[in-house]
């Protein structure tokens, strides 16, 4: 497998250690350089008198480095897998040498020993009797959970959000962590989220309103959850915290395409890194979002940069409007990908139809064709029809829009949420462009 | 119950009100059985309404595309070494920009807005980036008052209208091109413009200047401010065939008396004529400097250099080895190092180089002066003994350095007790070609040396100045 410079930055666990792990990829850093088809090793000369030895195992991909840096992986990881994959031909094919070898050999004796277990999982449980007593007490913790939110609410609504101004910010945070407690963390995060937008922003009460509504409404349906459709009651179960195993998901139905790669965001707050990806088939017009996360200095999985085309077999979580998917199996594909852009009009008919599939939808995925256009400080893409999207506030970049448009319409790929159009790439001269 | 009321109702609290029934034609099912229940199951269909029921907003789209293309744009390698110089080595964006420039390509879209918020805050880099804007560029910096600097349309109305530092960089560009045209942009509102803007804008004659420029200076000697009066002056000492140079120079012949091995010099009267200071002779001495001593600094560095070989009826490298009385000597040659510098008298700078015995800092200036490979053999002669004294000479030898000349760079440089300097020298301004040998000679270092360290560094720029340079090379 062969990687891009921007996928190995990917891995990077911050914008900073990126730039360090470019400033260590060039060659005169390293010597004793060389590669197999499974591993990269190579000394690199830090301030120290002894250099740095670092080796990369490409499966994972693992890293390995002597230097003292907490950030993981390090600079100098970094560095020589972006080396590698900006000139293979400068590590040597040959034998790792002696420290790289033996952390190698310790990972497969790691790896032989850790994965027994879980297969046996999967295929059935050691006692099938325990396993339903645990997934029963569960739902019971669940239940309680969700009774206590409700009267919690209802609490709420009965003082009056004018009072929930003054509510201090703790009260939150423990009703939260009692859902966490219970079981609950999908309903931990949506306590959270109507925490963050009090007092936020004008029109604030708007929408807590909306959101504490959204709230009412699932806590009902996950109370009346046997008489939902299926997809339905799989997404109010994903929404309660419920998670659907990954091989569960995979021994589902598969949707093969050429998917393009059409965006990719990463999120991160003080315990969680989160990534999102975006890919649009070519043939179905779907899209699928592969989500990866990684916590405090762990590394992201790899996933295919923006602009890529691959083949793939995907396969979607459930849920009233499936999108979260995963990639059974996947080939890149030569050639650039391609966005298909929409009208603004068509855009909020097929948010109506998502809404109505499923009303607690945060984010659609969207292209749009448009002109970037700049009124009072804030950016819109406005359509041949006059139709305009707004970009979201949070968006820094439409100087480089305008710059790509050159005032000609032009589609970008974002996702669309109450504040609009966040754009993640957009249609370049030579391909999609991430943003 | 409306949204709003709903609001109303949800801020307020149900304790203190009681919320109406539904709209019937909405919700169907039961109504909940508390208020609050009632309030929230309203907000939640009521608030999926609204937001799938939203319309666009409408709004016009100004008919305004930007100019098609004349250059082909950069290649996406080059966009890569872009964003690498972002991130660490800024100080190679110059030799970017100018590579980009000479292969007769644009920069890409995308890194537009980035170069005219540098070009708007660093008036260094705003001419050589100006040449790589393209169309686009152009185009797009109309879009914020910042990058007016940057913007296309009539080069008259810029003049008129623009700001001070956008008639600045204007001029220099039309300058550059076309010197009479920038001449004459800057005659059209002389009467108008303020002292200020008389001064700092005169000073962009210095770009393309010529003998035609030499009436317009000459009037300008006559400036109500004194700081105009001054830059006018120092423009005309720049050019040796002007009546000003003739001036100067009909003040100082009488000074000199040249003999067979030795060149006399006496000093003038302390005090100016109202002609003299027309010219822009000062009396504001430096410390230390007497009146008369000033007074025939400003002599030397106006007059043309002619005065000197004539005097002597010796070239340049033989007045500058001559003996002068009074310890004048170095003095003297001070003075002839800004005439040489202003003058841009190659003759004359390689003399001043070879005679040495001056401060590096005085020094600097001639070597973009001389011929590259004068300016490389001039530093050269003094490594490796005064290796000191030429270190600071490093950064002013005009690129492209020969490989030969990396090479002694860099090798003396490893042979310095601190060679941080000389090493970065090497990697920013040395040849590219450099770059493997420069690995080679890492090999036989101690890896744990600070020798090493900054030759690891050299070593990497030269690598990727050699990657960025090859993708810019020829013509697309």
């Amino acid at each position: 497998m062969s990687w891009s410079a921007e996928q190995v930055l990917g891995l990077a666990p911050d914008a900073k250690a990126a730039a360090a792990g470019r400033s260590q990829s060039a060659p005169a850093r390293w010597s004793g350089l060389g590669s197999d088809a499974r591993a990269l090793w190579g000394l690199c000369q830090g301030s120290g008198a002894k250099p740095y030895e670092t080796a990369v195992d490409l499966g994972e991909p693992a890293f390995r480095c002597s230097c003292p840096s907490r950030k993981f992986p390090c600079k100098h990881g970094l560095g020589l897998m972006l080396l590698w994959a900006h000139d293979a031909g400068a590590l040597p094919a040959g034998e790792p040498p002696g420290w790289a070898a033996e952390w190698l050999a310790a990972r497969d004796a790691r790896a032989s020993a850790a994965p027994a277990p879980a297969p046996r999982r999967a295929a059935a449980p050691a006692d099938p009797d325990a396993a339903q007593q645990r997934a029963r007490r569960r739902e019971e913790r669940v239940a309680a959970g969700v009774e206590e939110l409700e009267r919690w609410l209802a609490d709420l609504v009965r003082q009056g959000l004018a009072q929930a101004e003054q509510r201090r910010r703790d009260d939150w945070e423990q009703m939260a962590a009692r859902l966490v407690d219970a079981q609950a963390p999908g309903l931990a995060r949506q306590v959270r989220r109507l925490a963050y937008a009090v007092g936020t922003g004008d029109a604030w009460p708007e929408r807590v309103l909306a959101r504490a509504g959204a709230l009412h409404l699932l806590l009902g349906a996950y109370r009346r959850r046997d008489a939902l459709p299926p997809p339905l009651r799989a997404e109010v179960r994903t929404l309660v915290g419920w998670t659907t195993p990954a091989e569960e998901v995979l021994a589902g139905p598969r949707t093969r395409d050429r998917w393009h790669v059409a965006g990719q965001l990463t999120e991160e707050d003080e315990r969680l890194r989160t990534r999102r990806t975006w890919l649009r088939g070519e043939a179905g017009g779907r899209y699928a979002l592969l989500l990866d996360f990684a916590a405090g200095a762990q590394s992201l999985p790899p996933a295919p940069p923006v602009g890529r085309v691959v083949d793939a077999e995907v396969a979607f979580y459930p849920g009233a409007l499936p999108l979260r998917a995963l990639i059974a199996e996947q080939t890149d594909l030569p050639g650039a990908a391609e966005l298909e852009g929409a009208s603004v009009e068509a855009l909020y008919a097929e948010r109506a139809r998502a809404l109505a599939a499923n009303p607690w939808l945060e984010r659609l995925p969207v292209a749009v064709a448009g002109v970037p256009v700049r009124r009072d400080e804030a950016w819109a893409l406005a359509d041949a029809h006059g139709d305009a999207l707004g970009l979201h506030r949070r968006f820094a970049g439409g100087f480089e829009l305008l710059a790509l448009s050159g005032g000609a319409p032009l589609t970008v790929f974002g996702e669309w949420d109450d504040g609009g159009l966040l754009p993640l790439a957009a249609s370049g001269p030579d391909g999609v462009l991430a943003l | 119950m409306t949204w709003p009321e709903l609001v109303t109702a949800a801020l307020l609290g149900t304790a203190r009100r009681e919320p109406p029934p539904a709209p019937p034609a909405l919700l169907d099912g039961e109504p909940a059985a508390t208020p609050e229940g009632e309030l929230l199951r309203q907000a939640a269909a009521l608030a999926i309404y609204r937001r799938a029921g939203e319309r666009p907003r409408r709004l016009a789209v100004p008919d305004d595309r930007a100019p098609a293309e004349t250059l082909p744009a950069a290649p996406p390698a080059a966009g890569e070494h872009l964003a690498r110089i972002i991130d660490g080595p800024r100080a190679l964006l110059p030799e970017w920009l100018r590579a980009l420039a000479d292969s007769g390509r644009r920069a890409r879209p995308e890194d537009l807005p980035w170069l005219l918020r540098l070009g708007a805050n660093d008036r260094d880099l705003a001419p050589l980036i100006e040449p790589v804007l393209g169309e686009r560029g152009r185009w797009l910096a109309r879009a914020r008052a910042e990058w007016e600097w940057a913007r296309a349309g009539d080069e008259q109305e810029r003049w008129e209208t623009g700001a001070l530092d956008v008639r600045r960089h204007l001029l220099a560009t039309v300058r550059a091109a076309d010197p009479e045209r920038g001449r004459a942009l800057l005659a059209s509102t002389w009467g108008q413009d303020a002292a200020r803007e008389r001064e700092q804008l005169l000073a962009g004659l210095a770009t393309g200047l010529g003998p035609g420029d030499e009436p317009f200076l000459e009037a300008a000697l006559d400036d109500r401010a004194q700081s105009v009066r001054a830059a006018a002056a120092g423009l005309l000492a720049a050019l040796p065939g002007s009546a000003l140079a003739a001036r100067m120079a009909a003040r100082l012949r009488p000074l000199i008396e040249c003999g067979r091995r030795e060149l006399t010099v006496a000093l003038p009267g302390p005090e100016l004529d109202d002609a003299s200071r027309r010219d822009g002779l000062t009396l504001r001495a430096p410390a230390r400097t007497g009146r008369a001593a000033w007074i025939l600094h400003q002599l030397v560095a106006a007059a043309p250099l002619d005065v000197w070989t004539e005097a002597c009826d010796r070239p340049p490298a033989k007045v500058v080895a001559m003996k002068v009385r009074d310890r004048m000597g170095d003095a003297l040659a001070a003075a002839w190092t800004e005439a040489a510098a202003r003058q841009r008298d190659a003759a004359w700078a390689r003399a001043l180089l070879d005679r040495g015995k001056a401060a590096a800092q005085q020094l600097a200036p001639l070597l973009a002066i001389v011929p590259p490979e004068a300016a490389e053999a001039h530093v050269a002669a003094r490594l490796p003994r005064q290796a000191a004294g030429a270190e600071p000479l490093l950064p002013h030898v005009p690129p492209p350095w020969s490989e030969a000349f990396t090479a002694l760079v860099f090798k003396t440089g490893l042979a310095q007790p601190s060679p941080a300097a000389w090493l970065r020298a090497a990697g920013r301004h040395g040849a590219p070609s450099f770059a493997p040998r420069a690995a080679a000679a890492l090999e036989r270092l101690d890896p744990a040396s600070a020798a090493a360290r900054h030759a690891r560094d050299a070593a990497g720029l030269l690598d990727f100045r050699r990657a960025m340079l090859s993708t810019l090379k020829g013509t697309p």
